[in-house]
């Protein structure tokens, strides 16, 4: 089953991030940073295909990457056993799209990934809410 | 009020969702019970555990360690490890959703933690 995010309207997560590039023993980073700034970001999840090139956010009170991306919200296999049980699932309903927002500090302790779900957000509005943002002190800590 | 919430988790679903899910699930995924009972286990354990006292107290670990011959108890780093994974992102964080959204409940499964939003 698809994770619950893939599927919703939107939300934010808090992800782990270490300089070192190394999370619980995994060689693995959600973001990308390049000469001090923040470049790129992803979820490093299967079944998951980012469509372009990272945009670089301006106005935002931290380092922000915005992603396109798009999630399997369905296998091979369930989409054939809906079809068997005689219930087919639209093709036009076997991914989501999503706009994802990551917000990062190179030497921080936490990646924030911002995630707009195409068929509730526009990109302008998921930008304005990635301007929005305002971080406590705790946020990278 | 609960009940009340519990019926606008499920706004955002719509068709596609819950064929895939089955409401129950979606609910679930929702409530803090199954959580306040992980960290009311921590609280209960650490109550009878006779360890946990020498090694709060900070007495040197060297004599924790010969009561329980594996170090000071663990069960107080696992309720602080709780307790640090299990907050809202307000602790973090704070946006403007757009007219017609609103923040779900705070979701421990969404990577080290997150809401998800309603519409």
């Amino acid at each position: 089953m698809a994770p619950v995010e893939w599927y919703a309207a939107g939300g934010v997560m808090r992800l782990p991030y270490d300089k070192s590039g190394v999370i619980n023993g995994i060689m693995y980073n959600h973001v990308t940073f390049k000469n001090g700034k923040l470049i790129s970001g992803s979820n490093g999840e299967n079944h998951t295909l980012y469509i372009g090139e990272p945009e670089v956010l301006t106005n935002v009170q931290e380092q922000a990457v915005l992603r396109e991306v798009e999630h399997d919200l369905y296998t091979a296999a369930e989409l054939g056993a809906a079809e068997e049980a005689g219930n087919p699932i639209p093709k036009d309903q076997w991914t989501s799209k999503m706009w994802e927002i990551y917000f990062a500090r190179e030497d921080g302790s936490a990646v924030y990934c911002f995630f707009f779900n195409e068929k509730y957000f526009t990109k302008k509005q998921a930008i304005a809410v990635a301007q929005s943002v305002q971080f406590t002190e705790a946020a990278f800590q | 009020m609960v009940d009340g919430q519990k019926d606008q988790i499920t706004v955002y679903w719509n068709e596609q969702n819950t064929r895939a899910m089955n409401i129950e699930d979606i609910k679930a995924y929702s409530e803090s019970a199954e959580k306040v009972q992980e960290l009311l286990n921590l609280l209960g354990e650490a109550k009878f555990d006779s360890n946990i006292t020498s090694s709060d107290n900070s007495q040197n670990s060297e004599s924790s360690s010969s009561n329980t011959g594996e170090g000071p108890s663990a069960l107080p780093l696992q309720i602080n490890d709780f307790l640090k994974k299990n907050v809202t992102m307000a602790t973090y964080l704070a946006y403007q959703l757009p007219d017609g959204y609103e923040n779900g409940y705070y979701t421990a499964t969404l990577g080290e933690g997150g809401n998800l939003f309603l519409y």
